[in-house]
């Protein structure tokens, strides 16, 4: 695995433009540029507005109906644990107005729970909407961080599968041809019954094995076959009446 | 300096696209392979600048991370344009200098194809994090999403882009040789 500096001594080089812009561009650019500012008239910008923060005081009837007691104890709850509801509704109330405690408090959940067994799908989507307001840009790495160690595992488990099915297939497949290799040699064994004369009945039931079996006895083989297309199933079928 | 962007001042943003020109020049180029093209597109963002001056909200940061869009989407706009004259098989191709094509020459062809599987927010956002140094808040102005999904953003596409570079590196040691000798070629 390549390194950091490394990828990013590459991405930097390939980001060089083979022709600097000029002065001569420059000196242009920044004349159209004055032009512009003379007369040009002000037009709408794109807004940088942030998210409004939504109410949630009714939030503060469910930790009053709990009880602090149960609330503080809520707070160690984590993803699919039965306590972890009060926790998010109490941190609501409690810490409504700081976006990095809550998505502080979303990352270490996280942190906890990568390598487990448990989706992590919805955690990762309301850690995210969390981090929308986070301006701590140490927080924002440490996100990005889990977020990779997260969808590494996921890549891992997905590879571990294929593998199993693979090896499944294969060790099925291995099931087959062993089989098959064992009615090859069944065939083989009445194939050479009937050269010896001893079972016109047998001859007939493995039609296909014999003729693959064209060894050393294609003339014989290939006028049984011919001479005996319709009449070894009339044989057998008799034989089978009789038995 | 956004006071002065906002009133107009011409020396205000004479300084603007001194400190920020090459750079909004370089993230175009990586995008249309296109001197000219890229020029024309950084010379834009500053023209709708100065159109929208009146109506900018912001600090200094805020201004270069404006610009990065404007330049964005100005690329976007070229390609498109470019896709729609699909049927004059010349138009795809950039202008290219005698000189450019000589950087061409040098440039890291197992990077190139490792980027091609990325996606375009993927490829800004790498650009706009290691080669420019925005930060995660101007990022998000770029791209049009919030710092979390930037953030994720570039993890994903550097640990994508390490596990494309991987196998090619590992399993063709004499292309990247190759590779390293042509790049060295264009550097001297």
């Amino acid at each position: 695995m390549i390194s950091q500096t490394e990828l990013v001594q590459r991405l930097v080089m390939a980001s060089i433009p083979p022709v600097p812009l000029s002065g001569a561009t420059k000196a242009r650019h920044q004349s159209r540029i004055a032009a512009s500012l003379v007369e040009a008239q002000a037009s709408p910008i794109p807004s940088f507005s942030r998210r409004r923060r939504a109410a949630v005081a009714a939030l503060a009837a469910v930790v009053s109906t709990a009880g602090p007691g149960l609330v503080a104890y809520a707070q160690q709850a984590l993803p699919g644990e039965p306590l972890y509801g009060l926790k998010r509704g109490s941190e609501n109330v409690l810490v409504i107005f700081d976006a990095d405690i809550r998505a502080r408090h979303r990352i270490a959940e996280l942190e906890m729970l990568a390598g487990s067994d448990q989706d992590l799908t919805k955690n990762l989507a309301e850690a995210e909407a969390e981090l929308e307001d986070v301006e701590d840009e140490e927080l924002l790495t440490r996100w990005s961080v889990i977020v990779g160690d997260i969808e590494d595992d996921e890549a891992d488990e997905e590879s571990e599968e294929a593998e199993e099915a693979t090896v499944t297939t294969v060790a099925s497949e291995a099931d087959d041809s062993e089989a098959a290799s064992d009615e090859e040699a069944n065939a083989d064994d009445e194939t050479n019954n009937s050269d010896d004369g001893q079972s016109s009945d047998d001859e007939s039931q493995s039609g296909d094995d014999e003729q693959t079996d064209t060894t050393g006895d294609e003339d014989e083989s290939d006028s049984d076959a011919d001479g005996d297309s319709d009449g070894s199933d009339e044989d057998g079928s008799s034989e089978g009446e009789e038995g | 300096m956004a006071e002065g962007i906002r009133s107009g001042d011409d020396r205000a943003f004479a300084g603007l696209y001194e400190f920020l020109a090459d750079d909004l020049y370089s993230f175009a180029w990586r995008r249309l392979r296109d001197v000219h093209a890229a020029e024309d597109v950084v010379q834009q963002a500053f023209l709708e600048l100065a159109r929208s001056r009146g109506e900018f909200r912001g600090d200094g940061r805020s201004l270069r991370a404006w610009l990065f869009r404007s330049v964005r989407f100005g690329c976007l706009d070229e390609v498109r344009r470019r896709s729609r004259h699909q049927e004059d098989p010349t138009a795809q191709l950039p202008d290219v200098a005698s000189d450019e094509a000589e950087a061409i020459d040098w440039m890291d062809p197992i990077l190139e194809a490792a980027l091609g599987q990325l996606t375009e927010e993927q490829r800004t956002v790498l650009h706009l994090k290691h080669v420019v140094g925005l930060s995660g808040a101007e990022m998000a102005v770029v791209i049009g999403s919030n710092r979390a999904a930037v953030f994720a953003m570039a993890a994903r596409a550097e640990r994508r882009l390490r596990k494309l570079l991987e196998p090619v590196e590992s399993e063709a040691p004499a292309a990247s040789q190759e590779v390293q000798d042509l790049q060295a070629r264009g550097r001297m």
